[in-house]
């Protein structure tokens, strides 16, 4: 169904392009907040892309890969948010998580800190290869293809993403430890 | 220290939580605001969606092309019969190395800046008609408006294959060697486009042998041949360093 809303979209006919936005629009959204950590500025993101997507459609040559197009876009515009963003840099006071019991209830309320304050260092292409691998379980391949860079680059940035991510948690393990140990 | 698999499990859990769903208003002020953008018609365009004009053709080519690439320099190879678009490289007779474990294809590939005479010398020299060129409104004065000429330039990763036109960049596909001598190419997993290739010393001599992508029209598929003529056999292909 796509493809033909794809084709039809291309040929200009925007209703068949909003009911791909509408489709399409949630998935986007959840990739952006992840990556972006920042509901507002996912959202522009996102409606950065939904545009972009419609004024740069006709270059799409092959409809079926509209998906992973719009994806592509999206991580763009998702770039584009954080160069504007001062949230990027490591000065980030996370607030604490009120443990809603949410769907990550087996991760611990420390271990949710130290991600989250370790995945706000990291820049945004590292962020967006660890939300494509561990929250759309895309491997090192398929997001190189999906974002159009090569492989290697793809496994490159994983492996600093994972190695940043590891460090930041056990450098939060060692603070901790040594401002328990001063306390004593 | 964490371990890879708790490290794994440790991030799959954080991104399950977080937003999933798009506010209506979002969605909404997208497309209001696409009421008024009009939709961009690059050069390189899906020729069977586009309107058809010489120069979007040239695009088109070059996409499609990714392609005949460096035909310049099997014009120039002694002994060849370059014949017009489609012409295959004899495999018998191309000078390509035997297959390594490194696919010499990777790398970046460029021809200098074009003029529109040897564009006019190119065409003449793959044996197109006057009577065709009229047809498809070559203007061999102007050139379709490549007068001022435009330096191409592929890049080939492991998988993925980059063209660009007068340093920008114009389309990104796919691509897979199958021997020394050929590669297919194609927007996704799809490779529809196979192509015959040499390469001497650092130049690169590609030859579009089948296009299995459906085209609209007769007239559609001699512009494009024209214009991958044109643009992939009016210079040579040089490696880049």
């Amino acid at each position: 169904m796509d493809r033909d809303l794809v084709e039809q979209a291309q040929r200009g006919d925007r209703e068949a392009f909003a009911i791909l936005a509408r489709s399409h629009g949630d998935r986007l959204m959840a990739i952006a907040q992840r990556i972006l950590r920042d509901v507002g500025r996912a959202e522009d993101a996102v409606q950065q892309t939904l545009v972009i997507a419609w004024r740069e459609l006709p270059s799409l040559r092959d409809p079926d890969r509209f998906d992973a197009w719009l994806q592509r876009l999206l991580v763009n515009a998702s770039y584009g948010e954080a160069r504007r963003s001062r949230a990027w840099n490591a000065h980030i006071r996370v607030l604490p998580v009120d443990g809603q019991g949410g769907p990550d209830e087996s991760l611990s309320l420390d271990n949710r800190d130290r991600l989250e304050r370790g995945f706000r260092r990291l820049p945004p292409d590292q962020r967006a290869m660890l939300v494509f691998t561990h929250y759309l379980g895309l491997s090192p391949t398929e997001i190189a293809e999906r974002l159009g860079i090569p492989v290697g680059t793809a496994n490159s940035r994983l492996h600093y993403a994972h190695r940043a991510m590891r460090a930041a948690i056990e450098a939060d393990e060692r603070t901790v430890t040594v401002a328990r140990g001063g306390s004593r | 220290m964490t371990t890879q698999h708790e490290l794994d499990r440790m991030l799959g859990d954080f991104f399950l939580d977080g937003t999933d769903e798009l506010a209506d208003r979002v969605l909404d002020a997208a497309l209001d605001q696409i009421e008024d953008t009009t939709q961009r018609r690059p050069m390189w365009a899906p020729r069977r969606f586009s309107p058809m004009n010489l120069p979007l053709r040239f695009g088109m080519a070059a996409v499609i092309a990714i392609i005949a690439v460096g035909g310049a320099l099997y014009v120039f190879r002694p002994g060849s019969s370059v014949g017009g678009p489609g012409s295959s490289v004899p495999a018998s007779s191309a000078p390509t190395p035997a297959p390594t474990a490194q696919n010499p294809l990777i790398g970046t590939w460029t021809t200098g800046p074009t003029t529109c005479a040897q564009q006019n010398a190119a065409l003449a020299k793959a044996g197109f008609t006057a009577a065709q060129l009229q047809s498809d409104g070559w203007d061999a004065a102007t050139c379709a408006g490549m007068k001022h000429g435009s330096a191409f330039r592929l890049q080939f990763t492991n998988t993925l294959l980059v063209f660009y036109q007068d340093g920008v960049a114009g389309w990104t596909g796919t691509y897979q060697a199958v021997d020394g001598q050929t590669f297919k190419a194609g927007d996704s997993s799809t490779l529809y486009i196979t192509y015959h290739y040499a390469i001497v010393g650092d130049q690169l001599t590609i030859d579009m042998v089948a296009d299995t992508l459906p085209t609209a029209s007769g007239g559609e598929q001699l512009g494009e041949d024209i214009a991958q003529t044109v643009i992939y056999e009016t210079a040579t292909f040089t490696r880049q360093p």
